[in-house]
């Protein structure tokens, strides 16, 4: 083979791994930038925050519903279990789980659970960790977020929502693995 | 390896880079056309997150979509033109035409082509089941405009560029299943300024 085509082989070979590289790492730097904003928000991982409502003052997360008040909380289950806890109101709401790559490992709505969500996660094979008669939820990845959105039905109860939005809880258990 | 100089390897380095880095971003937005499903002027894009969405797709939605919650529970549909198929703009007055959706609940946002909520004076970003005034039949209109309008107005303010998105939470089998037939709103151009 000539030189030239040496050259030429090994450009296209470097630029198909480039191209993979790039492709595959999307989804985490993308989840790792909203990680980042959910953990300087609430002080810390594995602590929940509640979000301002969402509008054209927001610009953290494309697309964001002016409708919903959200709280999240970074997880990081590498170490111990955390305990998710929200009361419902009687409007709709909902709880997700987002692995490090931004896909949607879990979700839950208050019409599939009554008064509460009470869920505990660990990390992938760490189910035995969990508190005795917890729901346990297993990740797909140490790391990751809890979005939990209440939505505004009503918008003269507002005041109402926020407060028991602002009750929902990210609570690490057990001690934490070295 | 004899005698390449380091220049040369520069050079395929260089351009391996800007081949790959670019080929990835034009992959990335084909997987767009190709995943998406059409209705009319909407458009929307299945979200998945089982392991069987390929991984320019999933790059895709990480883009365009991240946070977005799958069609167990939420579907969206997403347009950018008037039933002319021209784009949406701000200097431009339009009538969109609803009624109502087999769904808990539904919304209808509009966002700038920055992919944010547009300022406005009226503070006001969107309409849904809740807050949009309709007919005892059902059917409701909004006027998209960036003047003020009598009943439901959705400013558009100095917007480049308008992104309507609507939002179906817990949406019945018969629009979850039939994305490319459901009817949704119609949008007409009004004239522009």
């Amino acid at each position: 083979m000539s030189e030239r085509w040496r050259l030429v082989l090994a450009t296209l070979l470097l630029a198909a791994v480039v191209h993979l590289g790039v492709v595959l790492a999307v989804p985490y730097v993308v989840m790792g930038r909203i990680l980042d904003v959910a953990i300087a928000e609430a002080g810390g991982v594995n602590q929940a925050v509640a979000a301002p409502i969402q509008d054209a003052g927001e610009r953290t997360v494309i697309r964001p519903s002016p409708d919903i008040l959200y709280t999240a909380c970074a997880y990081d289950v590498s170490r111990q279990p955390l305990r998710v806890t929200a009361p419902l109101p009687d409007s709709y709401a909902s709880l997700a789980l987002f692995a490090g790559n931004t896909n949607v490992t879990y979700v839950v709505n208050d019409r599939e659970v009554g008064d509460e969500i009470d869920i505990t996660l660990v990390a992938p094979g760490a189910e035995a960790t969990a508190p005795e008669g917890a729901t346990v939820i297993e990740t797909a990845t140490d790391r990751g977020l809890v979005l939990i959105r209440f939505l505004i039905e009503d918008e003269s109860r507002l005041a109402e929502l926020d407060a028991v939005r602002r009750e929902a809880t990210c609570e690490p258990q057990g001690r934490p693995e070295p | 390896m004899e005698g390449y100089p380091l220049r040369r390897w520069l050079a395929v380095v260089f351009s391996a880079v800007v081949l790959g880095v670019g080929s990835a971003a034009l992959a990335i937005f084909s997987a767009y056309r190709l995943s998406n499903v059409e209705n009319g002027i909407w458009r929307t894009i299945p979200v998945t997150s089982s392991p069987d969405a390929d991984i320019w797709t999933r790059a895709l939605i990480a883009i365009v979509g991240v946070l977005a919650l799958d069609r167990s529970e939420t579907v969206y549909f997403s347009a950018t033109t008037d039933g002319d198929r021209q784009p949406l703009s701000s200097r431009c007055d339009y009538r969109i035409e609803g009624g109502r959706f087999a769904t808990r609940w539904w919304s209808l946002t509009a966002y700038g082509g920055d992919g944010f909520l547009i300022p406005n004076s009226a503070e006001r970003y969107s309409f849904s089941a809740s807050t949009v005034d309709s007919g005892p039949d059902g059917r409701w209109t909004v006027t998209l405009s960036a003047e003020p309008q009598e009943g439901n107005w959705l400013p558009t303010g100095d917007a480049e560029g308008i992104d309507l998105l609507l939002r179906f939470y817990n949406p019945e089998p018969e629009l979850a299943d039939a994305l490319g037939t459901v009817e949704l709103p119609t949008v007409t151009n009004l004239g522009c300024r």
